[in-house]
């Protein structure tokens, strides 16, 4: 125990110590104000900057083996620290609009924030699972922040319910690994140079932790909970899980999965990762060609969302060094794309819940020609086309399942690629090509300058970031070094 | 392999078979006179009045809540107390933030009137 843990430790108690200082000030503070707010933003800068000078240093296990300090981690902290200021921004007009409690949202965000970054630094299955159950526990309250509708309790009854089945799956999972291994610590697994008692049951706690993660990545057959809660949840905290939640998640499973001993899984591990592949495939189709027939937009975004996360399998079942690094670059790609699109969404719905039809967005080009600007870039850059960012991540995450043999895998997520264009391309057609249904627009008339900087950084960062990639991949180039 | 189950199975048996001749040999030896009071449920305390599956205030559930929360705090408490003294300085501090932490709970609870019944 000395300083440098704690130097070590210094972003995620950044992040939970400004949630308390923020539920402190919430029990004092009667009138909403922005307070909160712009304390959440300041904590997550600097966990951020933290975070970025800890990534130059020298990678180190904090805590005797519980906490990794590496480029990995710090990766995902700064990361999870730009959801969170991302969120914060976009939440402004909306949460003093819709008369949320703001205190109890920023400490919320904050909580899960740093149970993620628990997730991606975890070095001890149980800080993983302990970072993972602060995240979902504080995303169950957020998905019914709006107490009096229905569908946000819907929402909350439903993911709270199902996410805590997964959880048990998750942690049975967890017991059987350290059952065969014999040690939870993911240091200590992967110097195990021997295994004596592998076989079906380490292969069955692996099975049961997949499942686990693909509840919480809502990966293609555990995804059923994800469109209903992210069109009854409000539409930023929507925004936050689907992205930020779910590059928790998989920095989790790069973390387990690459700390397995070799030869602890023998034949196992080819069977493992055509789970793992299955789940990739069947993700981006189904979600892609389901999300073809939705009529809502934030439905549209969760099976669209359920299609990403099966992106990212595909470099989870790669597993090599390309795949690491490239989920490090889709998931932040993809947190720009995801939050910027449900940014731009709760910029136009009305407090009624109309405005969430695709529909609505007709004509938008003439109305709001900004946020049809921004939107159409965001669509852009989550269809995959070149010049934008969303093009490189996938094209590093195909790179790496064809670098590990599975051709076909990649083969299935050009395809399905193809698919998915034809629904971000018709927000397009719809926004630039035609006239607004209705004589009363049906869109929400709120002129919030704090959300368009937000989006507008965003989706700069996304052209910025697609111009010139080797920002990304610089960053991801240290991994476990 | 299997012969090691034997005398699991053996004390399986022995237990059941206790159990169905204890019960059998007390009804057939001993003397019954049924009355209204022996033949009703036994219920230690006062006798039942209406169903238990009342609706229940949801403010119960909050105070309920909260009792768990501080009830797990004491549980956490006792085994730091007995090994307190081999454990040292260090863990004071942890128990104290762990406390602190709690605490900072506990005020917004009260600010929050989710005490208050009223």
């Amino acid at each position: 125990m000395n300083n440098t843990d704690f130097i070590a430790a210094l972003p995620l108690i950044i992040l939970a110590g400004t949630g308390l200082l923020i539920l402190l000030w919430d029990a004092f503070e009667k009138t909403p104000s922005r307070a909160p707010l712009i304390l959440t933003m300041a904590g997550a800068i600097a966990a951020a900057i933290v975070a970025g000078i800890n990534m130059t240093g020298p990678a180190s296990v904090a805590f005797g083996g519980l906490l990794y300090d590496n480029a990995f981690s710090n990766f995902f902290t700064i990361i999870f620290s730009a959801a969170t200021i991302l969120t914060a921004l976009l939440a402004e007009r909306y949460l003093l609009e819709e008369e949320v409690l703001v205190g109890e949202f920023c400490a919320l965000i904050l909580f899960a924030a740093s149970g993620m970054v628990m997730m991606a630094s975890g070095a001890d299955m149980l800080v993983i699972f302990l970072g993972l159950e602060t995240m979902s526990i504080a995303f169950y309250v957020l998905a019914g922040l709006f107490r009096t509708k229905t569908e946000s309790n819907e929402a909350a009854l439903k993911y709270f319910l199902l996410g805590a089945f997964a959880t048990g799956f998750f942690l049975y999972g967890i017991a059987l690994i350290y059952g065969s291994l014999g040690t939870m610590n993911l240091v200590a697994m992967s110097n195990i140079h021997s295994v004596t008692t592998s076989g079906p049951m380490l292969l069955l706690g692996l099975i049961l932790l997949i499942v686990g993660f693909a509840f919480k990545v809502a990966a293609f057959p555990f995804h059923q909970w994800a469109p209903d809660v992210y069109e009854g949840a409000p539409t930023v905290v929507s925004g936050y899980m689907s992205t930020a939640g779910k590059a928790a998640a998989f920095s989790a499973i790069v973390l387990v999965f690459s700390s397995m001993p070799a030869g602890a899984l023998a034949g196992g591990a080819a069977k493992i990762q055509i789970v793992i592949a299955a789940l990739a495939a069947c993700s981006m189709l189904y979600g892609n060609i389901v999300a073809l027939s939705q009529t809502k937009i934030k439905r549209m975004l969760a099976y669209s969302s359920t299609a990403h996360a099966g992106y990212l399998l595909l470099g989870v079942a790669a597993l090599n060094a390309t795949g690491v690094a490239a989920i490090e670059i889709y998931a932040a790609v993809y947190l720009l794309m995801q939050i910027a699109a449900f940014g731009i969404v709760a910029l136009l719905e009305k407090e009624t819940g109309t405005g969430l039809n695709l529909d609505d967005y007709a004509g938008l080009a003439k109305r709001r020609p900004w946020a049809a600007f921004l939107l159409a870039i965001i669509m852009l850059s989550l269809a995959g086309i070149p010049p934008f960012a969303g093009f490189f991540g996938k094209y590093y995450l195909f790179l790496a399942a064809i670098n590990a043999g599975l051709t076909w895998l990649a083969i299935v997520g050009v395809v399905s690629s193809i698919i998915a264009s034809y629904f971000y391309l018709r927000i397009i057609v719809l926004m630039y090509f035609r006239e607004p249904l209705h004589a009363d627009d049906g869109i929400a008339v709120k002129e919030n300058n704090i959300s368009y900087i937000a989006i507008g950084l965003a989706s700069a960062a996304l052209v910025v970031l697609g111009l010139m990639p080797g920002l990304l991949t610089d960053a991801t180039g240290y991994f476990f070094k | 392999m299997l012969t090691n189950y034997i005398p699991l199975a053996l004390m399986m048996m022995v237990a059941i078979g206790f159990g169905v001749i204890m019960a059998n040999l007390s009804k057939w030896i001993g003397p019954r006179k049924p009355s209204r009071e022996k033949l009703s449920v036994y219920e230690s305390g006062m006798v039942p009045i209406g169903t238990t599956h009342e609706r229940v205030s949801v403010k119960y559930y909050i105070v309920a809540m909260l009792f768990i929360i501080f009830d797990i705090e004491i549980v956490f408490l006792y085994p730091w107390a007995v090994t307190f003294d081999k454990i040292g300085a260090f863990a004071l501090g942890e128990m104290f933030l762990f406390i602190g932490l709690l605490f900072i709970g506990y005020i917004y609870v009260v600010k929050k009137g989710a005490l208050e019944w009223d």
